[in-house]
């Protein structure tokens, strides 16, 4: 099969029984995409595919074929983060940070199509999202602030 | 866990699509009903023949006031279509409590349709509105009322080489309708739901109450006498919903009732 990945060409062999989510982590390196629950509650694996967000574990390798496949390692890094995660990071969105990945995504999905949303749309944005650890609140503060901040430029 | 092995084949076109579904193929469309049963093994096709790129199953459209959804159309689409919003909102409505954003994004209601299972969102929505399924094969096509589509848990009708290409039904002007669901989780798999839709006639569609989303034919008789009969016609059906930790039988049976009730008089008065 071959995608775009980050922006880049990728040609991978996969039988019909591989996951989205397997190809990524395992023969592409893109390890920010989690497996959680593996059946498509926790969201840990959500990743943008042709601009959307989708969660990987629930799409097959060869549904990817042709389309535009984006992870987290195709924007922020550890040295420079992007406004989400910065806005994570101080707001304390975070614990063990395992679910982290899905949730920005998410929430760059929701800023995309709603730049500024209410409190209850973030809610409704990131319901497909759980985290075991932050009980949400900062999560809601941080899509918040990553907001004010794309919009004030 | 991961799928058992099987066959994929990608589909160029509608006949190709119903040939390999007359070898036994099952249709793969946004995959996150088929996907997760394959990955727990609750189902283990041989073959699968992705109808993904077919475009023209694509798409919302009406004409004399015939509104006609194909197949592959996303939840994602039907919450923001403008038609929808202003003719049928609980189709909508019931469309936006399905999973989360992400499932919306790839999930079409021909897989929610074709899934047939009891508690799916859509299936009752559809019955009240006295929707058609659009039924093809590379040969032929055919149409059915949607509810004559629904088997049995997670069976449905199609015959080897059918695909379903589209939903269709009426609106009429000052059409009103109601979808109410009881659901543990927040847009998780509702335990009971219930839709009706005024327009020529009173639809009543229900899910979670048997094996298969079901019409009740005799509470929309019943309601030429009022609410009060419809819910008699209620208490005197048999049904067998599913019993599991979440839910015994009685349970769901009750809240059917209170559902309908509500979604009658939200309709009615």
């Amino acid at each position: 099969m071959q995608f775009r990945l980050n922006g880049g060409d990728r040609k991978c062999k996969v039988s019909p029984r591989t996951l989205l989510v397997d190809v990524l982590r395992d023969e592409c390196g893109t390890t920010s995409v989690h497996i959680g629950c593996d059946e498509g509650i926790c969201g840990a694996c959500t990743i943008f595919l042709n601009g959307e967000s989708v969660k990987s574990c629930l799409v097959l390798a060869v549904q990817a074929e042709g389309k535009d496949v984006e992870t987290l390692e195709g924007t922020g890094s550890v040295k420079e983060l992007d406004v989400v995660q910065q806005a994570f990071g101080e707001e304390f969105a975070l614990q063990c940070g395992f679910c982290t990945p899905g949730m920005v995504v998410s929430a760059r999905a929701l800023l995309k199509n709603n730049p500024n949303p209410t409190d209850q749309e973030i809610r409704a944005a990131m319901v497909g999202n759980l985290c075991r650890c932050t009980g949400y609140q900062n999560i809601l503060k941080a899509v918040k602030k990553a907001a004010e901040r794309l919009q004030s430029g | 866990m991961r799928p058992a092995s099987f066959g994929y084949q990608l589909a160029s076109n509608l006949i190709d699509a119903s040939q390999a579904c007359a070898r036994g193929a099952i249709p793969l469309a946004g995959g996150q009903s088929l996907i997760a049963a394959m990955k727990s093994r609750q189902m283990t096709p041989e073959l699968l023949v992705d109808i993904g790129e077919l475009r023209d199953l694509r798409g919302i459209s009406i004409k004399s006031e015939r509104i006609r959804i194909g197949a592959l159309t996303r939840h994602c689409d039907l919450i923001r279509s403008e038609l929808l919003k202003e003719k049928v909102p609980w189709l909508c409505e019931a469309a936006s409590l399905i999973g989360d954003v992400q499932i919306r994004n790839r999930g079409s209601i021909g897989g929610n349709v074709c899934f047939a299972d009891p508690r799916a969102n859509l299936p009752p929505v559809l019955i009240s509105l006295n929707a058609t399924a659009v039924v093809g094969s590379s040969e032929s096509s055919r149409e059915v009322p949607i509810e004559n589509l629904f088997q049995g848990f997670r069976e449905n009708a199609l015959v080897a080489g059918e695909i379903l290409l589209a939903v269709e039904f009426d609106v009429v002007e000052g059409q009103k309708g109601s979808y109410r669901e009881l659901s543990p989780q927040l847009n998780g798999v509702p335990l009971v739901n219930v839709s009706v839709s005024s327009g020529n006639s009173i639809g009543v569609g229900v899910g979670g109450l048997n094996s298969c989303p079901l019409r009740l034919i005799r509470v929309e008789e019943a309601l030429v006498d009022g609410i009060g009969p419809a819910l008699e016609a209620f208490d005197g059906e048999a049904f067998e919903p599913l019993e599991d930790l979440q839910a015994g039988a009685k349970y769901r049976i009750k809240v059917g009732r209170v559902l309908l009730r509500r979604a009658l008089e939200e309709v009615l008065n």
